[in-house]
Parts: structure tokens; sequence; C-alpha cells
């Protein structure tokens, strides 16, 4: 009996023993070594990737800000424009700081890392115009903020609270690194590593990057000298990507559905089913799914768009009931209007039906939606939602979508495309005196949009001086880049946002059939029938448009104050910084 | 040996009579204990030794009763001797009654007589040496006025000198009520007496007794039965299985423990509670049950759990209790996997000493979970079935179809709802009901079950298998479980067990497939029945799903639009190998393995649904049913997809354990060491296509073949645990007694030399009621048992995500470019290498009492300490370092609370009842928490409770233009000026510590202590009644102390729905300004400032459920013979049938106001046993 207890505990025992030294050794199945990614440009590389999915912005639809480019969904007017913005509710841009020390980490490791030196100076080159890139999101919002350019250590949490840097050396930081980064970076890039950041890129955001700052809202006092370098990089800009073979793509309709194209300059690829994204709200609300009313154009922009002659559209004398004739290219490459023969999704292709926007009768312009009344039963299924808008963007929109589907949307975006450069340079050109370098560029911008040149040659353009000029840039940008994101940054930086509240509300069209008249068959040509519809035009937003000026530079939330007692609120919301210092 | 056995029992207090027998058998292995315990009566006969024989035993009786004399001489000079009949004793001056004890104590006499018929301040003298016993009584008895009679056995009543007493021999059979089978050793006492017989191996007994006694008839195992002889001669009883036996030793970890003398926080159920009632989950049933154990329901979805919190939550980690099941640390999904029917106890270890021992996860206290075992005998074979109907126990409220109409315009203007609407409606739709009629299905469950247990002297086993189905009251809701489990113990040889316990479950839930659906609660599309259908289009129109635009059809989504279905799985194999070594008395060794296979599988198949259009004849979607114009496609889902996903664990938990556990004189030892080793694997693997290309079916053979229509992702973890465990008990004369239990664990969340924690602990207890001084008091008529107890124990919590102390990258993320997808790396942040255990240092006092017979009161008092919390300290740093900070061990939570059982039984002829409750206090504060530097008052979390809750103070509604004219120049509400109709608020404060003239986020205060996660307050009332067979259970329970916002978006914002929340009754208009609510805005109107969080929305959660209440009958025993059956039980019952809360728009319970609902439950069923 005693060699069998004996056996047993020294069974236990040895069992104890051979068990301990492998139950607590276990591993990570998910992770990476840190001294392998920086050993390794492949891992590197993966790392950057990463920081760029975190920045390089896409379609911008749907963006909060609503400017006089579109009109918002059930009438909401957004706190922006009615002046309700508090430090409380306003937007916390704050969290691009994760992405900046993402970057900062590579800066940190980038000279000691063990392979070529030519994959070094490309990834820091990427790593510095990505720093620049988030850091004027944050001070063309704020004005100066917090620079932080070293990876910095948690240990001591007190020399974490870093007060804000003046706006000036904020913005000479971004020119710095920049400048460091167009000399590290390749003149392009090609096959896998086409769309990577190159010298074009970031040349050509060095230009949007001085115009911003030159321009009236952080230039109060008109400094010409920061007008004289804007002008200098937006054409040294120009000329290195014309230099590059870049330029302005003859259709101006296709630059979204033919890429790549000579007109990308920095640019997002989206592919299904890999790298896709969420089209809903722009659809037809019938066609669409998890949101709605995202990028309606408003009447206001329709005006805008000039005929193919070069005229304006002139609300006075012109009918909307033909608002759909004669307009530029443009116009027809951003605006879907009631008929619009251009099945421009799948999903309208396969319904086998144009869309058609107007009402039976129209009861009522202030229901929750806008407009009240009976929809037509063109095409029943389709037709159930109606819109308050007449009118669709059909910009950017990815062509295979059917019902359900748009979550599938994988279209390019070129956040900088070469008519960008072009008119970045046009524009510094006019503030310097260059009047005709600034009409040149128009004149090139409109006759790519289809405008005919006509008998003087200016494709419609009447202005000489330096302010027609300018108002005549302010137009054409309006037009030329309708959603894709920069309306608000430019009425901002002109500080032209006053001009909403002049404006009251803006403004939507009803379309209505006429007493008496037959309904339209699904493919009826609107040539033919734009004779049974009536129009007119009607405030759009539930209250006024009261935006406030002290919104030009926005608060800091009150989350962030609360986080660094360092940290001070500008002086438009009650604190001490100047942010025009 | 008799001899022998009747001098034991008499030199032994009647009330640790039980204690002593105990300890005498626990003499020979912890594990025997248990089984001699329940042959008390037998005990020395059926010692595995066959006699009892230990000389050194016998010795240290010897010696304890000797110690015992000299005690009581030391008191009242005494010596008293008892050899057969004769009578030895020495009293000088003492009352009747004690003199009568003390003889009762030296010898086998037993007297019996009425209390109030003594006149105890006699007081009494007497000399005898080896006397009879008449010669005793007469001396004892001069002057007294009082007679006395011999009845045999022993037994002597006194009487009044002139009364006649008649004394009837009793004879009869005790059996067992449910098998018949005669029961041995079965203990017949005279009520009132110490006297008594005991029954031979036949079952049979003789007695003499007194015609008016009261027999008290006891086996262990079955219940005490008292019976008046009332002149029969004859009396047969049959006893009932006890469910008390087991409650008698409280389970602890790694061992059982005498209830008596347990000295942690325990609460314990057995499983008869619950086995009757119909639930998919065993965490379902059990609020109200245990004192101290907090069970919140946020969903009825049949197959869903619900959760468990012991005591208070102290820590801001997920502390959730761990479920030791047999003794292997399992999970609350194998828990809740289980069957009531194969449970034989559940009980919950809530102090930090009792919890220690396991130490490093035992924060959140220990759910010890024993499955039934086989017992020796006649096999006996249960059936079970219960069917149920159901039906939601409260649906969300709201307003009737005009009134939500009226508040539509109200807020979205007059234009909003057409007169062809309301006509539409009228006609299809008056109440509003249309599509929840249409969608309602009738809810049942079905549950049977079988098993079947016995054995004999080497092997006894216990089997088991069940079904359970439930039907939800939605389409396609359904949950359906199978248990099987087999468990054989064998006794190989004297000294070596082997147990194999095997158990299988399987649980498979059902529900739609909808995109925008949570699928734990089912919320996000079955509550569109009530308000939104995408307008008012009736639901069919001749069997077809009416297209209502948009996303489709609410009710298709649910019959047609696939299914999605989660089938979990749990493999459990246990084996135990228990050997006593036969050369070291006292000592055992057990070694156990068990191996866990828990797999679970999802698979889910989504599809478009067909859905008709019909002319539209009115604003929003009335349709005409006679004029269909086309069909087309549900806008959910997008694409069709088929998908499955596997998730395995392989697990096994190794322990070594060796057990001592002896007597020394007075002292008892009982000591356990433990290895334990733990491993596990997770693997996990998804595999998803979408598109079918032809027709959408449920195989992968019908779905597309295009590689870029594929989503593969999987991954692996893995765990592993390594623990040594000891614990000591000792006891002194079984009033002092004492624990010292430590763990040391190695846990894998920490770095190296981080990785061991070792958590102490040490509980001490005094049962005053043992002590001879508290005997002779006063007290001791009143309090039958008194045990005071007091305890300390360190715990810990490693619940954080696993290697936060490593510097590491992860694959993840990246970016499309170049044309084609190129991969991402993180950084996964600084890590922190000193990153460890979580702790909380627990106190814990309290008492047990039994008193006046029939009343059990246990209390508890406890004091939680928690530091070293792991958090990232966010808050604290500035948003520009851009990095979250690790985990680090820094906060600090205290919790305290009180726990009360009160418990009354009792027993008017053949009429039994019980009446129990329990209430639970647990509250928390909050000592060092996270906060940001600037941050206002109320954002500061330290000295408040964890959880609390912060809004807005509501002071009323701008009524009048008055009202409005007196806020100061530029006030604002979030940036907007009040209008008339708005909510007021209070200016607490602003940016500069001061109120300033706007309501923003400065003006937020805490408005409340306790969210629901945190309700303070638990509390249960069990009533049972029983008469002639009938039973009668009825249970409340209830949480209280905590309060809750009402923020449903779709309920608070008013849209165009066919109807509105009964929140929106009386709303301020400008015909009733002194509405109780605000003025109804539209959905993304600045104005709406009601959707703040409130005191305004905010309500007192507080709530008390029947939870159960059901009445039973057995059939009685001369039925069950006829038809050959040991026992049928049928019953009847209700689950969930009132709710009481102050809160009526929904059930306060709930997750949130479209949570699938509680169901309340009918049902019948019945339980027969062969």
């Amino acid at each position: 009996m005693k060699s069998k207890i004996i056996v047993s505990i020294a069974f236990c025992i040895a069992l104890f023993l051979a068990g301990c030294n492998k139950v607590l050794d276990k591993q990570d199945l998910a992770a990476i070594n840190p001294s392998d990614v920086w050993s390794n440009a492949t891992l590197a590389n993966a790392y950057l990737n990463n920081i760029y999915a975190a920045l390089m912005p896409g379609n911008p639809m749907s963006s909060d800000d609503g400017t006089d480019e579109e009109l918002a969904l059930q009438r909401g007017t957004s706190a922006w424009l009615l002046g309700t913005i508090t430090p409380d509710n306003v937007p916390d841009g704050f969290g691009v700081y994760s992405t900046i020390r993402q970057i900062n980490i590579i800066l940190a490791n980038i000279d000691n890392a063990t392979f070529a030196d030519s994959s070094k100076n490309y990834l820091k080159g990427q790593a510095l115009f990505w720093r620049a890139w988030a850091y004027y999101g944050l001070v063309k919002d704020y004005g100066g903020v917090p620079l932080i350019l070293t990876v910095e250590s948690p240990d001591n949490i007190d020399s974490l609270y870093i007060p804000r840097s003046s706006t000036t050396a904020c913005v000479a930081q971004i020119d710095t690194d920049l400048n460091k980064a167009i000399a590290l970076l390749p003149s392009s890039w090609s096959g896998a590593n086409y769309g990577l950041i190159d010298k074009a890129a970031a040349m050509a955001f060095l230009g949007r990057v001085s115009l911003f700052f030159a321009s009236p809202l952080f230039n109060p006092n008109d400094d010409q000298t920061k007008w004289q370098y804007a002008y200098n990089v937006c054409l040294a800009a120009k000329n290195f990507c014309d230099a590059q073979g870049k330029g302005l793509y003859p259709d101006y309709a296709e630059i979204w559905n033919n890429p790549p194209n000579e007109e990308d300059i920095m640019v997002r690829e989206f592919h299904y089913p890999e790298s896709t994204y969420f089209q809903g709200g722009m659809l037809p609300t019938s066609f669409s799914k998890d949101q709605a009313g995202v990028d309606w154009p408003s009447l206001n922009l329709i005006n805008a768009f000039p005929r193919n002659d070069g005229s304006a559209w002139d609300t006075t004398t012109m009918n909307y009931d033909t608002l759909f004739k004669d307009r530029d290219d443009r116009f027809y490459a951003t605006i879907y209007y009631n008929g619009d023969p251009d099945q421009y999704f799948a999903g309208l292709k396969e319904a086998n039906t144009y869309y058609w926007t107007y009402y039976d009768n129209i009861t009522s312009v202030e229901g929750v939606n806008g407009l009240v009344g009976l929809h037509n039963p063109v095409i029943d299924e389709i037709n159930k939602y109606t819109p308050a808008a007449s009118s669709f963007t059909i910009k950017a929109v990815d062509s295979t979508l059917t019902k359900g589907t748009v979550y599938n949307a994988a279209i390019w975006w070129p956040e900088i495309r070469y008519a960008e450069v072009l008119m970045n340079y046009g524009e510094a050109a006019n503030e310097v005196g260059n009047t005709e370098e600034a009409l040149q560029v128009l004149y090139a911008i409109r006759k790519r949009a289809g405008i005919l040149p006509g008998p003087d040659g200016n494709y419609g353009i009447t202005a000489t001086d330096q302010a027609d000029i300018r108002e005549a840039y302010e137009n054409e940008r309006f037009v030329e880049f309708a959603f894709e994101g920069k309306r608000w940054d430019d009425l901002r930086r002109w500080k032209k946002l006053d001009m909403l509240n002049v404006m009251g509300q803006r403004l939507g069209l009803a379309i209505e059939l006429k007493p008496g008249q037959q309904d339209v068959q699904p493919l009826s040509d609107i040539n033919q029938v734009w004779n049974r519809f009536t129009s007119f035009s009607y405030g759009a937003d539930l209250q006024n448009i009261t935006f406030s000026d002290n919104e030009y530079i926005y608060p800091i939330n009150t989350a962030e104050l609360q986080k660094n007692p360092k940290l001070e609120q500008n002086k438009e919301w009650g604190g001490n910084f100047d942010p025009m210092q | 040996m008799i001899h022998k056995k009747r001098e034991m029992r008499s030199a032994f207090p009647e009330k640790s009579q039980k204690q002593k027998m105990n300890s005498c058998n626990l003499l020979v292995g912890g594990d025997y204990a248990y089984l001699t315990f329940k042959r008390k009566d037998m005990k020395f006969l059926k010692h595995p030794s066959g006699v009892f024989q230990k000389r050194w035993l016998i010795k240290s009786l010897l010696i304890m009763k000797l110690t015992f004399i000299i005690v009581l001489i030391s008191c009242i000079q005494v010596s008293a001797k008892s050899y057969s009949q004769k009578v030895t004793v020495n009293l000088k001056s003492v009352n009747l009654k004690k003199a009568l004890s003390t003889i009762e104590k030296h010898s086998d006499f037993r007297f019996l007589y009425s209390e109030r018929k003594i006149d105890n301040n006699d007081k009494v003298n007497i000399n005898v040496t080896d006397a009879d016993i008449s010669q005793v009584m007469d001396e004892l008895l001069a002057g007294t006025g009082l007679s006395y009679k011999e009845l045999g056995n022993n037994l002597i009543v006194l009487i009044q000198k002139n009364e006649v007493i008649q004394d009837v021999i009793v004879k009869g059979k005790i059996t067992d009520k449910a098998t018949g089978k005669p029961l041995a050793g079965a203990s017949i006492q005279i009520k009132g007496s110490k006297a008594g017989t005991t029954t031979d191996a036949n079952g049979n007994y003789s007695i003499n007794v007194p015609a008016k006694a009261t027999l008290i008839v006891s086996s262990v195992d079955y219940k005490k039965t008292e019976i008046a002889v009332n002149g029969q001669t004859v009396i047969n009883i049959s006893l009932e299985v006890s469910t008390e036996g087991l409650n008698e030793v409280v389970v602890v970890g790694y061992g059982t423990v005498k209830k008596e003398n347990a000295l942690g926080a325990v609460s314990s159920i057995d499983s008869k509670e619950i086995e009757n009632i119909p639930n998919s989950n065993l965490s379902n049933v059990l609020a109200g049950r245990l004192s101290g154990t907090y069970v919140e329901s946020n969903t009825g979805t049949p197959g869903i759990s619900s959760s468990i919190r012991i005591r208070a939550q102290t820590s801001w980690n997920s502390q959730p209790p761990i479920y030791v099941i047999d003794g292997v640390v399992r999970d609350e999904t194998s828990f809740d996997a289980l069957n009531p029917n194969e449970v034989a106890n559940i009980t919950v270890l809530k102090d930090a000493a009792s919890t220690a021992i396991y130490g490093s996860r035992a924060a959140g206290g220990v759910m010890l979970i024993t499955t039934k075992s086989g017992q020796a005998g006649k096999p006996v074979i249960s059936f079970s079935t219960v069917v149920t109907q159901s039906q939601p126990e409260k649906l969300p409220e709201y307003l009737s179809v005009p009134a939500s109409i009226a508040l539509d315009r109200a807020s979205n203007g007059d234009s909003s709802v057409t007169a062809e609407d309301v006509a539409y409606l009228k006609q299809y739709d008056p109440n509003g009901m249309a599509w929840y009629d249409a969608a309602y299905q009738n809810p049942s469950t079905r549950t049977y079950s079988l098993s079947a247990s016995g054995g004999g002297k080497m092997i006894t086993y216990f089997m088991s298998g069940s079904y359970y189905y439930e039907h939800g009251f939605l389409p396609n809701v359904w949950y359906e479980k199978y248990n099987i489990r087999g468990k054989i113990s064998a006794k190989l040889s004297k000294n070596l067990t082997v147990d194999l316990n095997l158990a299988e479950s399987n649980g498979n839930r059902n529900t739609f497939n909808f995109s925008y659906q949570n699928n734990v609660d089912l919320s996000g599309l079955w509550g569109k029945l009530f308000y939104d259908v995408s307008g008012f289009a009736n639901p069919f129109v001749d069997g077809h799903p009416v297209n209502p635009g948009w996303l489709g059809n609410t009710i298709a989504f649910m019959t047609e639009g696939g299914y999605w279905k989660d089938k979990s799985q749990l493999n459990d194999a246990l084996v135990n190998i228990i050997y006593k070594i036969p050369s070291v008395p006292g000592l055992s060794l057990k070694v156990s393995y068990s191996g866990n296979l828990d797999g679970d599988h999802i698979k889910s198949f989504a599809k478009q649904q067909v859905l008709y259009n019909y002319k539209q004849i009115s604003l929003n979607d009335g349709i005409d049913p006679n004029d269909f114009l086309s069909t087309s496609l549900s806008g959910d889902p997008g694409t069709p997809y088929l998908g499955n996903s596997q998730a395995n664990t392989n697990s096994y938990q190794l322990n070594g354990q060796i057990n001592y556990d002896r007597h020394f004189g007075k002292s008892h030892i009982d000591a356990v060491a433990v290895y334990e080793q733990y491993e596990s694997n997770y693997n996990y693997f998804s595999y998803y296509d979408y598109g079918f290309p032809l027709v959408p079916i449920d195989q992968y053979f019908a779905t597309s073949s295009n590689p870029d229509y594929r989503s593969v992702s999987g991954n692996e973890r893995q765990d592993g645990r390594l623990s040594y465990v000891g614990r000591v008990d000792y006891r002194y004369a079984d009033k002092y007694l004492i624990t010292i239990a430590a763990r040391e664990d190695g846990s894998i969340a920490f770095a190296p030399n981080k990785r061991w924690g070792f958590f102490p602990s040490v509980s001490a207890g005094w049962i005053i009621s043992n002590e001879n001084f508290f005997k002779g008091s006063k007290a001791s008529n009143i309090i039958d048992f008194l045990k005071l107890r007091g305890s300390f124990g360190s715990t810990g919590n490693d619940d954080i995500a696993a290697w936060q102390w490593e510097d590491h990258y992860d694959i993840g993320g990246g970016y499309y470019v170049g044309g084609s997808q190129q991969p991402g790396l993180e950084y996964a942040g600084t890590p922190n290498p000193n990153i460890t255990w979580e702790r909380t240092d627990g106190y814990n006092a309290g008492f047990d009492l039994d008193f006046l017979k029939n009343f059990s009161f246990t209390t508890n008092f406890w004091f939680n300490h928690t530091y070293d919390i792991l958090g990232a300290r966010i808050l604290a740093l500035p948003t520009s370092f851009g990095g979250s900070l690790p985990a680090v061990n820094y906060g600090i939570v205290n919790g305290k609370g009180l726990e009360i059982d009160l418990r009354y039984k009792n027993k008017i002829g053949q009429f039994s009842y019980s009446i129990m409750g329990n209430i639970g206090l647990a509250y928390t504060t909050v000592e060092k928490e996270d906060v940001a530097a600037n941050a206002p008052a109320f954002a500061n979390p330290n000295g408040k409770p964890l959880g609390y809750l912060s809004g807005y103070v509501e002071t009323g509604i701008y009524r009048t233009q008055a009202d409005l004219d007196k806020l100061p120049a530029g006030f604002t509400i979030s940036g907007q000026a009040p209008v008339l109709g708005m909510l007021a608020y209070k200016d607490i404060s602003g940016p500069g510590g001061k109120p300033d003239g706007t309501i923003d986020s400065y003006d937020q205060a805490k408005i409340a202590n306790y969210g629901q996660a945190q309700a303070p307050v638990s509390y249960g009332l069990n009533l049972n009644f029983e008469y002639k067979g009938v039973t009668l259970e009825a249970l409340f329970a209830g949480l209280a102390g905590f309060d809750a916002f009402y923020n449903d978006a779709f309920a608070r914002n008013v849209g165009v729905y066919l109807r509105q929340s009964a929140w929106w009754k009386d709303y301020y208009t400008a015909t009733n300004v002194n509405s109780k609510m605000p003025k109804p805005f539209t959905w993304w109107d600045s104005r709406a400032d009601y959707l703040l969080n409130s005191t305004f929305n905010m309500y007192n959660g507080s709530f008390v459920r029947l939870k159960n209440l059901s009445i039973g009958y057995n059939l009685p025993a001369r039925w069950d013979k006829k038809v050959g059956v040991s026992s049928v039980n049928i019953f009847a019952s209700g689950t969930n049938l009132l709710l009481i809360s102050k809160f009526k728009l929904y059930d306060p319970e709930l997750y949130s106001q479209q949570s699938y609902p509680t169901m309340s439950t009918f049902s019948i069923g019945g339980r027969i046993t062969l």
C-alpha cells in the first residue's frame, strides 16, 4: 500500500512540475515585435498605411456645416448657421492628435531605422506631409494649437499640459514640415505606389495652406507679403504639376468616373469590396438607406451655374421649368433635375425610369420635409418618398449602386485636383496684381467646362479689375468645386459667411404638375414634357440663417479645456487667446 | 457497543449532539463525513471500519467527558455516575429542572414534563450512590407536589400528584414516502423529552409513550415529521425526502462545512425551489432568492440570461462573479446552460474571506454549483414536464391614434397628417395595433426532464436528460436546449473512489435577421410595430406584405428576411480520484481533471423580401388595396449573404488536493492544500459570402463564387492560470472557530515579475449558544442558536485586456493604394510593465440566530476596499498627448452594505408554512478615479457612488411671456434663446465657476446616486404553504434605490408616427399652458431642450415583481400505490404575474423601451417518480 501512495504522490508532483513550466508560458498571438518594425521597410510602410487611412479624406458628403450649396434634410438648419454654436456643442477636432502621435513615432524612429536610405527619405517625407496636413486641419479652424512635435513620454503628466502656440508659429511649422517633405519626396509615384503623396501633392497642398492664411480671415490687414508668398508657392506648384504632365482633364464629368487621370494631384482610391464607403444619403430617398437628404443642391447653387455661352443664369428673367437647358458641362455633371435622362446609377436603370421629382399638387411648403403634397405616381415604389428638394447631386456618385448596396460605393476621390492648383494660383495672382494671369486661369477652367469662348474670347467673364475678378473667382469656385467640401472654408477665409444672413433662407425648388396635365411616363423626354410643369422657389430652412461672426474661428471644445489647464479659449469665446497673433 | 453509544450521547448536551456525531466521523476523512453525517443515528454501526474501536478516540472522548464534569462541578458541586439503571448523583440546592437535566446527562433516563407544572424556584437536594431510579425520584420529588411514572424505554413522566397518566405502546413502521422502502435507524422521539427509540432494519419501532404525547420522527435526508399519538397504537409514518439535508452542510471552496460551523457570508438555494419554473437560463430565476445577489434581467428574449452581481461592484472594470461548477472554474455561459433538474445546490459566496480561496478573480463573488449525484438504493426514476403559455408582461405605452395625430400636428405642423391619412387610419387601423397584431404569435414553452439514479455498495449513478423549448411572441424567435448528464461514482476499494461526471448542453437560439437590430434584446425592429412602419400603410393585403417604402415591411423582415441562429454546445468531462491514505488517519488525496469544450456556432442568413406596391392615396402612405402596381425587393439587407462563424474554447482544469481532517481532544483540524492549473485555447473563425447569383438559399453552393464577395476572419487566444491554495479550519470545543486560507495565483495578464498575487483570508466565529453560561441563562429560553462571525479577506481581479504589459504592434487596418489593399500596422500603445492585480480587501461581520424555535435570522455587514483598480488615465491627460496611457493600478473604490435573511417556519396540525425574506443593501463610494484637470464638480467622480447619474436640473416650463421676460439678457440654453413651452433649467455654474446666464454643460449636477446596474437594494419575499399535499408558493422580488433616464430617441423625438409615446400625454400648447410636458418640437429642432438628460426625464426605477406563484398537489400515497408509482406531483404556476413600479411607460427593468419584454407565463406541469 505504501508504495502505491508514494507512486501516486510522485505522480502528482511530477505532473505539477511538468505543468508549471508551460501553463503561464503564453504568447500574444496577434502581435508584432517593435524591433521588427523599424528594421523592415515593408513593416514600416504598413505602419504608414494606417496614417493614410486616418487622414486621407474621402468624399466629404454630409458635412455638417451646411453651406449655401445644399438644403438640409427636414429643414434642419445647422447650429453654425443658426449661430447657436457653443464650446459645448462645437465638434471636437482634437482627436487628430492621436494620428499626430503616430506620425511623431515614425519621425522619432526613422533616422535610426536599418533599411535603405531612399525608403527612409520617402517615409519621412510622407510623415512630414501628414503632420502638416493634421496641423493645418486644426489651425485653420481654431488658430494656434499646442504644437507637439515629439513622442511625449507619459511619465510626468504635468509636463503634458502644453499651451497653445501662436497661429503664426503653427503656420510656420506647417510650412517647414511641408518644405522638408517636398525636398524628400519623389516627383511622382507609379504602379503599386500610385496614390501615395508625392512632391506635386505636397507643393499643391502648400499652395492651399498659403492661400488660406493669406486670405482675409487670418490676414485681416491684407499683408501683401502673405499674398506674395502664396502666389510664389502656388505658381511653383502649378509649374511643377505641369512638368509632371498634370493638367485639366478634358471631360469634367469623367474626372470622377475615369480614374486615374491627369487631374489627380492628391487622390484616394476606393475599390469594391476592399475599400468602400457609404453613399446612402446622396441618392434619392427610395434608393437610399440609413441616411437621406445629403447634398441636395440648393436653388442658390443651381442658379450659380453659368449657361453654356458663359452668361449667368438670370433669376429674374429665366424660367425654372427649363433650368436644365443650355447650362455648362459642370451643371450636368453635378445636378440631377426633374426627369433628367441621365440614369446615373444602376438602381435607376434597373427600375427602367428617370427620376421624377414633381408633385401632383403641393399643399404646403412648411411640412416636416418642406414640401407637402401627393407625389406623382410615375413609378409608385420609387416616388413614394417625397424629397423636399427637386434635385440631387450626381457628382462622384458610384454608378454601380442599387437599392441597398449603398455601403459599397467605391469612387476615387481626388482631394486636390489640378483645377484647384490652377485656381489657387490664379486667385493669388489676382491678389498680387497679376490680373491677366488670373483671367487666363478662369478662361481655362471655363473652357474645360464646355463654355463657348464667345466673341470676346473671355468665356463670359466680364471682370477686368482686381475686385471684380475676386468676385468671379468666388463664383467660379462655388460651381467648379460644388460638393467637394471646399465651400465652407472658402466662405470662411473670404469672410463671406454673412451673405448667408442676407439671404435669410436657402431656396428650394418646387415642381408641380400643371392642373389637368397627364402624368409623364417613366422614360418621357424632359424636352418634350417640360411644359407640363410649373415651378416656384421657397425658403427651405426652419428658421432664418443667423450666422454669428464669432463662429469664423471655432471655440475650443469644453472637454479639451477641462483636460488641459494650460489651454486657453479663443478670445471671441470668452478666453484670452488671440488667434490672429 | 450499545452501552457505549448511549454513554456517548448522554455525555454531550443535546444542542451540540449533531456536531459531536459529525465530529466523530470527520475523523476518518472529509469525504466520508458527508456520508456518515446523513446516517447519524447509526453512525457507529455504519462506520467504514465496521466497528467503533479506535482506542485513541475513546480516550479523547473520555477526556472530553471528564473535562465537562469538572466544569460542572465548579459550578454546582455535583458528581454523578450512571451504570445501567443505577444512578449516582449528588446535588445541593439546585432547582428541579437542573437536577433532572443533570441526571439525563449522566444516565439513560429521560424526563417528560410540562414546563408550567414545575415550580422552578423549588430547590432540591439529593445525594445517592448507585441508587434505583425510583429512589432517586422519590427523593427528588419529595415536597414538590409532583409524582412520576415510568413508561419503559427509561422514560419517566412527571405529573401532578392526582393526575392519572395513561400510557400506551405505540408500534409502527417508518417508510420513505417516495419509494415506500422501510427506513432503518430512523429516530422516534417524544416531543418535549429526550427519550426515544430508533427503527430496526425493517423500519419497525415500538415505544411506550403517554397517550397525549407527540412523536417526532426523523431520519437523515428526510423531513422531520411530528405526529400526535392521540391514543393510537399503530402509527405508520412515511417520511418525505428533505431538501434541507443538503443545506445543513454548506458548500465552500474546495470542500464543505457544516452549516453551524460556517464562517462566511453564504447564501444557497436548493434546486427544488426552481426546478419547476420554466426558463431558458438558470440565472433568470435567481432574483429574490439569494440575499446580497442582484439579478438584473434587461430583456425577456428567449435564451438570454440575466446579469448577476454579488454585493456591490467596487471597480469600474467588469467584476462578474466566477462560477464554480463541481469544483471547476467556469463562466456564466456554462452556468446558464445547466438545467435546473441536474443541479442539486447553488451557493453564493459573498464575503471576501470565503471567496479569497478563489483569489485572483474572486472580487466579484463566487457562485458554487453542485450537480446532483446518485444515492445507493433502488433505482429512482423521475419524469417531469411543464407546458407554458405566455404573454408580454408589459408593453411600452403609447398614445391613441387620434392623440398621436394631434401631437404630430402640434410639433410638425398642421400639414404633417392629412385628412386622407386620418380617414385611411380610421378604416384600416383605428387602434394603431394592426402591425403588432399581425406580427404577434402565441408565445409558449415546453419542458421535459427525465432522470434516473440509484446504485449499490460499489457504484452509484445519476443520469438525466432534459429538453426545453420556448417560442417567442414574434415570428422566428425561439430557443431550445438539450441537456444530458451522467454521473458515476465507483468505490474501487475501501479507500479509493473514482467519480466520472459527463455533461453536454446544447442551446439553439434563433431570431430573425435584420441589419439594425440588437440580437440580444431584439431592439431595433419589433418596436416599430407600434410607432413607425415608414408610414400608415397596413401590413398585408391578401397575405402579401405591403411595401411601406425605404427599408421594407417590418413583419416581412421577421418572417422572410432569413435568420440568425446561435448554437452553443458545451461538453464537460470531470474525473475525480479520491484516495484515503490508510496509514495516516484523516489524510486523503484527490486528483481532478476536467476537460471542457465550449463551442459556439453562429449561422446567419439574410435575404431580401418581395414586397407589394399599391397605389398611394394619402400623404403618409395610405394605400388603395385594390390598386396593385408592382413588386419590389426590400431595402434591407443591402446585399443578401450567408455567414458562418465558429468559436471554440478548449480548456482543462487539473487539481491536486490533499485533505487532512482530524480531532485532537476538543480540537478539530480540517486542512486542505490544492494545486490547480488551467489552460485554454480560444479559436475563432468566420466566413461570410455575399450575393446569390441565382436564388438565395442558405447553403454555400448558392452563394457567389467571386472571391471578392467573401469575407474571412479569425483569431486565436491562449490563456493559462496556475494556483496554489491552502486552508486550515480549526475548531475548539465547538465554540471557537477559526479559518485561515490563502491562495497564490499566476495570471498571464501581467508581466512575469508581476504575475503572482497572494490572497490571504482569515475568519473567526464564536458559537455563543454552545457556551455553558449561555445555556443556563434566560436567553437560552428564547435563543436556540447564536453564532457571531467576523472575517477579513483579500481578493483580486484580472479581468482586463491581456498583453498591456508588453510593447507591441498590431496588424490591422490598412489602406487601399496603387490598385490593391495594403496591410496596416498599428502601435498598440504605451505598455505598462508594472500592471498587476486589482485587489479588494473585504471585511465581513455577522451573526446567525435561531430563536423562538421557528425563527432564524442571519445578517452580514460588509465593507470592501478595492484598490489598485486598473484604468487608463485618459481624462487627466490632454488630448494633445495623442495616445492612450496604459492602464495603471491607481483607482480606489469603497463599498459597504448589509444583508438580512429572516425565516419563519411553523406547522399547525397538517398545515405548515414558512415565510422567508431577504434584503441586501450595497453602497459604493469612489475614492480615486480619473478626472480631468479642470473638471466641474459634477464630472468629478471622487466622493460619489460608482456610476452616479448626472444631468441638468429642471426648474419648470416657460409658460408665459412673463417667464421669458424675467431671464437675463442673452440667456441661452445650449446656444438657443428660450421660447415659450421650452423646459427651463437651473443655471448652476459656468466656465468661471459661477452662474453665467447660459445653460451649458457646466450646469449639470449629480442628480442621482445609482443607475440600474448599481441598484443598491435587492430583496425577495418567499411564502410557502402546505396542507395535506397541497403546496402554495409565492415569490416576490425587486430592486430599489436607483434611477434611470427615459431617453428613447423615437419616443421623445416627435416624428410623423403612427403612434407616439405616452410620455407625451398633456403637452404644452398655446391653449394648454399649464401642461405637464413641454412643447413638442420636430426632430433636429434645437429648441427641443427636453432631449437633455435631466431631472425631468429621470425616474425612480424601483420595482417589485411577483416572480413566481405556484400551486402544487402531491397525490396521496395510497393512490400512488394503486398505479404503481412512488409519487405524483402536479402543479400550476405563473411567473411575472404582477409588476409594481412608479414608472409606468414600460418595464423599468428592461434595458430600453424597445427591449424584448419580460414574459408573464402560465404553466401546468407534473412530476412522476417511479
